[in-house]
């Protein structure tokens, strides 16, 4: 059952994180680059992640990219628990164009270049995660 | 066992240590992975895709990445290109960060470097071995 964006996030489920293809290596050993976990410029509130539970399918996040790059993506998905372990707060953040839109509060765009010495290893914990979830392959 | 990535330089600066040449940490690199420092062919690829990150305009990953400065690439370019020269062994992640910068990493074990060209054309150095709550900046 699809929960809606106004339930709580529990530490049960997961959330998906949209990783550009160049930083994605299929493998075997299957590595995801510390770059996609890298704020981007427009990620000022947080990393964006999208609530699997709020989604029919994890691929409905793909609409979140321009029409022609979205074959381009890799989808990870990451376990809320997880992400609180590493001190994590989810955030929902309300998206028009795909549901279950939430950022990590804490890594923002401003936040990773004012401290990258702190931020440097956590991008490496996050990849570490994502590595081992992949639930989509660029072209798949 | 592998030999302890960066062991030379573990907790000290680059130049507190006086090694006097600017690529004294990334080429102190061992080889605990079984490849031979400085391979041709791993090199090749690292080039290739920093020459590709030249050519990159802002969005380029269709969800708001920056561009890179061709400087940057350059200095990245140059960079590498020392170090394939000083013996080192290739990064295992690199290419164009999202933030418009470019990065040539290492994670070898529980070791991990990063070298960073930021799109305010500072080059940054990390380290730092898992457990580490903070990674430790020396200068490039």
């Amino acid at each position: 059952m699809i929960k809606s964006e106004a339930d709580p996030i529990t530490d049960d489920e997961v959330v998906l994180r949209l990783i550009w293809h160049e930083f994605f290596t299929a493998g075997p050993p299957a590595r995801v680059s510390d770059s996609a976990f890298t704020p981007k410029p427009n990620e000022q509130g947080g990393v964006s992640l999208y609530r699997a539970s709020c989604l029919a399918d994890a691929v409905e996040t793909l609409r979140a990219v321009a029409l022609e790059k979205r074959s381009m993506y890799a989808i990870a998905a990451l376990s809320v628990a997880a992400l609180r372990g590493l001190g994590f707060t989810l955030v929902p953040d309300k998206n028009l164009v795909v549901a279950g839109h939430v950022m990590l509060k804490e890594l923002t765009s401003e936040s990773y270049k004012s401290d990258k010495a702190k931020w440097r290893p956590v991008l490496t914990r996050l990849a570490e995660l994502a590595r081992d979830s992949i639930v989509w392959r660029p072209d798949q | 066992m592998n030999t302890p990535f960066l062991e030379s330089v573990r907790g000290a600066t680059h130049y507190s240590r006086g090694t006097g040449d600017p690529y004294r940490q990334a080429a102190t690199v061992t080889t605990g992975v079984g490849e031979t420092p400085g391979t041709g062919a791993k090199w090749g690829a690292v080039i290739d895709v920093l020459l590709g990150a030249r050519s990159l305009a802002d969005d380029w990953d269709g969800q708001g990445a920056a561009a890179p400065p061709r400087v940057a690439v350059d200095s990245a370019l140059n960079l590498a290109l020392s170090l394939k020269s000083h013996g080192a062994p290739a990064p295992t992640d690199y290419g164009a960060t999202v933030d418009g910068g470019v990065t040539l990493t290492w994670h070898v074990g529980k070791e991990h470097v990063v070298i960073e060209v930021t799109s305010v054309l500072e080059v940054e150095g990390y380290r730092w071995t898992d457990g580490d709550a903070k990674a430790v900046r020396f200068p490039v």
